[in-house]
């Protein structure tokens, strides 16, 4: 938080006054604090509008009407007279030096020039005016972060009841919302992320439901943070339809649209998974797609629930070794050696989109996806071919079964 | 690097926009609250019986000026009535408050208000917004809400007076 309220360096007193948020007047680095001083008495509401407008000065009858309000008071002019002496007199008791701080001129009651006043407010207008006139690229940035983090909250917030606070209220927020656009379209043209975050978090908390969230988010998406920013996003969401039950996603997506590659981090996501899901492409490995049984089987039930719809025929075969008796082989190293042929041979005599897996030691099931039951015996020809070699005693018997669709 | 082109228009444009109205209560009779709105459009408030009025008077004021509104107009019961206001009660043009007005600071008036409603935007046929009455303040999501709110306050009031009478 800027302390505003700090003295200047020549070391003049001044009367430092809050008006973003809650009013409060500051003398040489002390406090005024009344007791008993309410938000919404004739006191306050005397020193704000004086204190706004020391530099020009306000109207006796502008001042009654914002004193008195529409109350039923004999004599507003010498009420008004009488209300300003006692807050001279409550002025010096709270610590000012001696003086008539208050006094008519011409009409208009001003503040004595004898004490510097400095409303935050004030200050936070005469900064943006120099932002806006300011022609180097950097100092207009400069100049209007530093408005920016001035704004420490609505215009004399405790007090918009008020019409003339109300307007003033109105045209700081307007002002605060063209800081921040500009102040973030420079930094963006710099490409300074981290301090466009920043400027978005504290606009966000400055101006609620302003859909100031879009700046963070365009941060994060700039520097790779992807998963941050669909964090905020569902935040935002969550709190927007919480709070207010309104929706900010809309403009916040539009926002991430016009960026270019909107949704960027979704697309990335799913090219990373697209890339995991691709298999590595291997020359060496013909035939058909050998893999362990859990994904086999998962294979297999998704090919049902895809016939249901494609209608095409899909085959089951059991490739066991058995020995010249027709016995499976029981010799664990007989068996190790066939077993691998029987791999090779089963995957180069399938069609690339079949599926191969070893299902016990000298077994293996195949997947014969849209094909025959005639074609299943050229395929069996075929492995039989590749596996038989010279005049050996081992061989393979096959058991094929039709695939149905269950749903 | 992206074009930002398309990105400073999104920027440059208004965003949520806002409007804050304030409210005092002249009445509770009967239970019925009765009082005055001042909007900063016009120069003079407007005076409401009821508090469903209140409601409709904040809806109609802000049609008069383009306040934002979700796609799609209230459903009515009588086709006659679509997109007309129901209870705005005059619109001189006198009244409106102009921009050079409000730059020269031509604007104040001896209104008060106790509570302001602050409406942010106006979804799902309804309105979302913000109360403030001294120190407290609350959010409300619909007009019920809102509605609600209002009779805490004035009930809250009414048995502030009650108990002072006795």
């Amino acid at each position: 938080m800027i302390d505003i309220m700090r003295n200047d360096n020549n070391g003049e007193q001044i009367l430092k006054v809050r008006m973003f948020g809650t009013f409060s007047m500051n003398y040489n680095g002390k406090p005024l604090v009344m007791k008993r001083l309410r938000r919404n008495n004739q006191f306050t509401n005397l020193m704000q509008a004086v204190l706004y407008y020391s530099e020009k000065g306000v109207g006796r009858d502008w001042l009654e009407d914002v004193v008195f309000e529409d109350r039923d008071v004999e004599n507003r002019h010498n009420s008004l007279r009488v209300l300003i002496y006692k807050a001279i007199r409550k002025l010096r008791e709270l610590g000012l030096p001696e003086g008539k701080y208050i006094y008519l001129e011409n009409g208009l009651y001003r503040w004595t020039s004898e004490i510097r006043v400095e409303v935050d407010a004030l200050e936070f207008d005469r900064i943006y005016q120099r932002a806006k006139e300011a022609e180097d690229n950097g100092e207009k940035l400069d100049l209007y972060l530093q408005a920016c983090y001035m704004y420490q909250g609505e215009f004399l917030s405790d007090c918009a009841g008020v019409v003339w606070i109300g307007y003033e209220s109105k045209r700081y927020r307007m002002m605060f919302q063209d800081i921040v656009c500009q102040a973030a379209m420079l930094l963006r043209e710099r490409e300074e992320w981290i301090r466009l975050e920043k400027l978005g978090r504290f606009a966000a908390l400055a101006a609620p439901f302003s859909d100031w969230e879009e700046l963070i988010m365009e941060a994060y998406m700039e520097t790779g943070r992807f998963d941050d920013a669909r964090r905020l996003y569902e935040e935002t969401a969550d709190y927007y339809q919480r709070e207010q039950g309104i929706y900010p996603s809309v403009k916040m997506m539009q926002a991430i649209e016009r960026l270019g590659n909107q949704m960027m981090y979704s697309y990335e996501l799913l090219d990373t998974i697209q890339k995991k899901l691709t298999e590595e492409p291997d020359e060496t490995v013909m035939g058909g797609y050998y893999c362990t049984f859990p994904v086999f089987q998962g294979i297999y039930q998704a090919v049902t629930r895809i016939m249901e719809r494609g209608g095409q025929a899909v085959y089951l075969m059991l490739c066991t070794l058995v020995d010249g008796k027709g016995n499976p082989i029981q010799k664990e190293e007989r068996l190790e050696g066939f077993s691998e042929r029987l791999r090779e041979a089963i995957c180069r005599s399938v069609r690339h989109g079949d599926i191969v897996n070893q299902f016990g030691r000298g077994q293996y099931l195949v997947l014969l996806i849209n094909t025959t039951r005639e074609n299943c015996e050229v395929v069996q020809e075929r492995i039989n071919r590749n596996f038989n070699v010279g005049n050996q005693r081992v061989r393979v018997r096959y058991h094929v079964k039709c695939v149905e669709c269950e749903f | 690097m992206h074009d930002y082109t398309d990105m400073k228009e999104i920027k440059l444009r208004k965003l949520r926009n806002t409007n804050t109205m304030l409210v005092r209560f002249d009445s509770y009779e009967d239970r019925v609250a009765e009082g005055r709105i001042q909007t900063l459009y016009y120069r003079h408030p407007f005076e409401f019986k009821s508090l469903d009025q209140l409601l409709m008077i904040i809806d109609d004021v802000l049609d008069s000026v383009g306040f934002e509104k979700d796609q799609g107009d209230f459903h009515t019961l009588y086709e006659e009535y679509e997109g007309k206001p129901l209870i705005f009660q005059y619109l001189d043009p006198k009244d409106i408050y102009i921009d050079e007005k409000v730059s020269s600071k031509d604007y104040v008036n001896a209104f008060r208000g106790e509570l302001t409603i602050r409406v942010f935007c106006r979804q799902n046929s309804s309105m979302q917004g913000e109360i403030r009455a001294g120190e407290r303040s609350a959010r409300f999501r619909s007009s019920l809400e809102l509605l609600r709110m209002l009779y805490e306050f004035v009930e809250q009031r009414y048995e502030e007076m009650m108990r002072k009478k006795q």
